[in-house]
């Protein structure tokens, strides 16, 4: 790799390395752009909201269940200006923060026009009574479009710019904690974690020995553990560099949590409402036994969807609060610590050749930091609320500031939803094989059994009076 | 090749200034930017992202063909002419 041969080599790998970011990841990762994004917003609202006038206007969302098509044109003609302007909106906070991460804007607008226009049709669909009564909610109305669109259709691969489904997830959950009293994480938070750790724990445990058993390196097995225990594909990307896994383990892993996931999105909703499980109770259970945020929320969204239908108790908002409590602050948030730990056995217990020891500072880089834009916004609203009686909080400060936020949130959710399914081309796919996929699903079976346990069973009381 | 000695290990260094030895980050065998990570690694935009945070700087060795830590290091380490740094 020397001379000539060197000189090529570093032809080809130019742009294909990036420098140790240090503090630079504060405008280089995406995690941080979520967190300016989201408060921004959150910002923005407030200090509409104090001068007298809300950002509700360019918050319009498409109009509730529907039956008659004449409802939506005159919406739409009422309010296309509105939506325009949105649209606008959206692409500057975005169009900054797409460049900064390295995108190109002449790639991302027109793949985001695209995103967005399909979006407001999602809504219009998902709305429609018809569909409603189909189970489908946007969510999966969104996740369905686009896996019929990038498996049967096909789209350039540079459209992919404006298919962020990690981003908009992100920046919609940092908007989310605007939407969710800080009081209810501390209450609910340490409920969360204990459940989490205990299903995270054990389902690493069987994907892990099954593997083992089955004969699998230790890497993959491990990569595979923590694709299904700990955060679905950011879990295994994770954890397959902190033991150093061999190149091809991670996309294995990752097509496996892809799938599964996939298949939880439409089955935990439904296997919920057949239950007549609350929507507290089922969030939970979703929030225990998914594999992915994105793929998660769909579900939970869902199922907040069903609220109200004969026999769900609860309301709509309790399925995403349960789903992000157990998700986000019970399982997310330790990421860092288990790529700690994992690297400390490999590096010690392992044989590797390659490596450093492990340093603590492992658990800072690899935090989400979304989760802390997610826990200010939630103690910003929850400050500002304090200010106000409850009376008067759902009368003026819910209509004018929290519910705009919470309208803007389910934009960014049904970006993601869609972009889930465009970016989902199951033949790009690496071929996971036998032994990974039974090592993967033992886990899911034991993570669905225990998680639906914890949820119904011994923390129902938790999860099922979420709202008080 | 210089070894890591936890000893001397700085906390508020490290998150400062990132990895300070010879390691897989200015090597010329080591690649770790979001876009070619995206690309060599099917699904991981699906439900994540090469600009992650979980991420870190992890990166593809192509010369021991492992997705490993940019401040994993070997005895097989190659200045990186392109983008490396002296250390």
């Amino acid at each position: 790799m020397m001379g000539n041969t060197q000189d090529s080599w570093n032809e080809d790998k130019a742009g294909q390395k990036v420098q140790s970011m240090g503090w630079k990841e504060l405008w280089l990762k995406e995690d941080w752009w979520a967190i300016w994004l989201g408060l921004g917003i959150v910002i923005v609202a407030y200090l509409f909201f104090t001068g007298g006038s809300s950002i509700k206007w360019i918050a319009v969302l498409p109009p509730g269940k529907w039956t008659e098509f004449s409802a939506i044109t005159q919406h739409f003609s009422e309010h296309i200006g509105q939506y325009v302007a949105q649209f606008v909106m959206w692409c500057v906070i975005f169009g900054v923060s797409i460049r900064a991460l390295g995108f190109k804007l002449s790639e991302f607008y027109p793949s985001f026009l695209f995103v967005y226009i399909f979006s407001i049709i999602i809504f219009v669909i998902g709305q429609n009574k018809t569909f409603i009564n189909l189970n489908l909610e946007p969510p999966l109305v969104a996740l369905l479009l686009g896996l019929i669109i990038s498996n049967f259709i096909g789209l350039p691969k540079w459209m992919d710019t404006g298919f962020r489904v990690e981003y908009y997830i992100k920046t919609g959950i940092v908007l989310l904690g605007a939407t969710l009293p800080f009081t209810l994480i501390i209450w609910a938070g340490p409920t969360a974690i204990v459940q989490a750790s205990i299903v995270s724990i054990i389902t690493f445990m069987v994907i892990y020995f099954v593997g083992i058993k089955m004969g699998l390196d230790r890497r993959l097995a491990a990569t595979l553990g923590a694709g299904g225990a700990v955060c679905g594909v950011s879990g295994a990307i994770a954890i397959a560099g902190a033991v150093g896994a061999k190149k091809e383990h991670a996309p294995v892993a990752i097509t496996l949590v892809i799938v599964w996931a996939i298949v939880m999105i439409f089955v935990l909703p439904l296997v919920s409402k057949a239950l007549q499980l609350p929507t507290g109770v089922a969030g939970a259970w979703i929030g225990t036994s998914e594999f992915a945020d994105a793929a998660g929320f769909a579900a939970a969204n869902t199922y907040g969807g069903y609220a109200g239908q004969p026999g769900i108790a609860g309301n709509p908002d309790d399925a995403v609060k349960a789903f992000t409590l157990m998700k986000v602050v019970g399982r997310d948030v330790w990421i860092g610590i288990w790529a700690f730990v994992m690297a400390l056995i490999a590096t010690t217990r392992w044989e590797r050749v390659p490596g450093t020891k492990p340093n603590p500072a492992e658990i800072w880089w690899r935090f989400p930091k979304f989760v802390i834009g997610f826990l200010l916004a939630s103690i910003i609203v929850t400050l500002i609320a304090t200010q106000y009686g409850e009376a008067e909080f759902k009368k003026t400060v819910f209509p004018a500031m929290v519910g705009p936020i919470k309208d803007l949130r389910t934009w960014a959710f049904i970006f993601c939803f869609f972009s889930i399914g465009l970016t989902t081309r199951f033949r790009e796919l690496a071929s996971a094989g036998t032994k990974p996929f039974l090592a993967f699903t033992s886990g899911v079976v034991v993570n669905v059994i225990l998680g639906f346990i914890l949820s119904t069973m011994v923390f129902v009381e938790y999860w099922s009076n979420l709202s008080h | 090749m210089p070894v890591r000695n936890m000893k001397s290990f700085s906390l508020k260094k490290e998150i400062a200034d990132g990895p300070q030895v010879a390691c897989c980050m200015v090597c010329a065998h080591f690649s770790n930017s979001p876009e070619f990570l995206e690309r060599a690694i099917p699904g991981l935009k699906t439900m994540s992202s090469g600009h992650a945070s979980v991420r870190k700087d992890d990166g593809i060795c192509s010369l021991h063909d492992l997705y490993l830590s940019a401040s994993a290091y070997c005895e097989q380490f190659a200045q990186d002419n392109v983008t490396g740094r002296t250390v």
